[in-house]
């Protein structure tokens, strides 16, 4: 009897060795099953926030003729109905105009201060109007330079606009671009 | 004795039970590992391959709708009061082509000025090249390259960490007739190409009557880098290359 006791700890006792590698299994399990989710998560809101930018772009520039600001304005209104899964602001620069300061830009835009970097255009009661839309996501924050989880494209769009030309206004078409900034 | 036997192996069974248990998740969770971290890789791909196609299809089209000076000026050129005559690059290259079948120096400088702006906010990242080839003859009307190009001493620029090289965008604007120096001198070397096709019909006046034929209009951009085949295009006879630098007003 008492040889049969002989190193017997007790019934938790004698598995513990056996324990540890279960529970390093089971470590091992979850931390890599929480990675995976992670990982998951985070490529498929990518992924979904690049189609999003893709869907919106083509749905606000059409033909990649931008006519005039009223045409862009009703496109605009449009796609806000469309309830997108993410937030985003989009705006048209000049060709030639400046990109150093996009983010800026879209971060005074999302308060209500308008960039002079912006293409403007007339609405119906002839004022300058900045080529600008956004859609914010019910729940979703302001656009924030700080955040790190927004994706912007780009893309070379054509637009109308009245322009003085030598002393006097034509109706011409130039190369401008859209800029589209996604967010959660 | 057979009692003590089964009390002493009952730790070490349930050791290599826990082992083997560990064993076969360490399998799983290696299985899922490599599965995180490859996934959605494809999909993104596609996805920036999409957009890659969208812009140059996109940059494509720009070109066709843009209004231009019939002179090929710049429009910050014009000084007040002068007389402006305005017109479409399409409808430009269109008259070139029914006149002399090349482009004027007008509708070169124009064509430039519209591709530089077109595709400014890349400028920086990208080289890339534009064309015009016949659909049947593969005849090229004319190849324009743009490309990243050092300015200052060369020396300078082949040195990585000096701050003072130069590297501006210039243009070459090529005629090189039936030709697959792109396809096989340029495609090759210049990594991932995004591509853009688009057919344009131009007509040529024979005579008292009018020919037309369906050329492809395309533009290929690939990240900026030294092609071997793009140094030295102006002394390239078989290519017969013009520089070009935009001017800024």
């Amino acid at each position: 009897m008492s040889f049969c006791k002989k190193g017997f700890i007790g019934p938790i006792g004698d598995d513990l060795p056996s324990l540890i590698p279960i529970m390093i299994s089971l470590l091992l399990f979850f931390s890599i099953f929480s990675l995976t989710l992670n990982i998951y998560d985070t490529q498929n809101t990518a992924i979904r926030k690049q189609i999003t930018m893709i869907s919106v772009a083509r749905s606000l520039k059409g033909d990649s003729l931008i006519t005039d600001y009223t045409f862009f304005g009703d496109k605009c209104d449009w796609i806000k109905e469309k309830k997108y899964p993410h937030s985003f602001m989009v705006a048209i620069y000049p060709a030639t105009g400046n990109f150093d300061t996009v983010i800026q830009d879209f971060v005074d835009a999302g308060q209500g201060t308008f960039s002079d970097n912006f293409l403007k255009g007339k609405d119906e009661f002839d004022a300058d109007q900045p080529y600008f839309c956004k859609y914010r996501k019910l729940g979703s924050l302001e656009f924030s330079e700080k955040r790190a989880k927004y994706s912007e494209l780009t893309f070379p769009i054509a637009v109308q606009r009245e322009r003085e030309i030598g002393g006097e206004d034509y109706y011409i078409i130039e190369p401008a671009v859209m800029q589209i900034e996604v967010w959660d | 004795m057979f009692k003590r036997m089964r009390m002493n192996h009952k730790g070490q069974a349930a050791l290599m039970d826990s082992i083997i248990f560990l064993t076969i998740v360490a399998s799983i969770t290696a299985g899922m590992f490599f599965f995180t971290i490859n996934y959605g890789t494809q999909t993104k791909e596609q996805v920036n391959d999409f957009y890659a196609s969208d812009f140059a299809v996109d940059s494509l089209k720009v070109i066709t709708y843009i209004n231009v000076l019939r002179t090929g000026d710049d429009f910050g050129y014009l000084i007040s009061g002068e007389s402006v005559e305005l017109d479409y690059l399409l409808a430009l290259i269109k008259e070139d082509y029914a006149d002399t079948k090349t482009l004027s120096t007008e509708t070169t400088k124009a064509l430039v000025a519209t591709l530089g702006a077109t595709m400014k906010p890349f400028d920086r990242a990208y080289d890339y090249s534009f064309y015009l080839v016949n659909e049947s003859e593969k005849n090229f009307l004319f190849v324009l390259f743009a490309l990243h190009e050092c300015t200052s001493d060369q020396s300078v620029c082949d040195d990585p960490t000096n701050p003072n090289k130069e590297i501006d965008r210039v243009f070459y604007y090529c005629t090189p007739g039936v030709s697959d120096f792109l396809e096989k001198e340029v495609f090759p070397r210049a990594g991932r190409i995004n591509s853009g096709y688009g057919k344009v019909t131009l007509s040529e006046n024979i005579g008292t009557r009018t020919e037309s034929r369906i050329y492809i209009m395309g533009l290929h951009t690939w990240s900026a880098r030294n092609i071997s085949s793009l140094q030295d295009l102006e002394v390239n006879v078989d290519l017969d290359c013009t520089k070009i630098v935009l001017a800024t007003p």
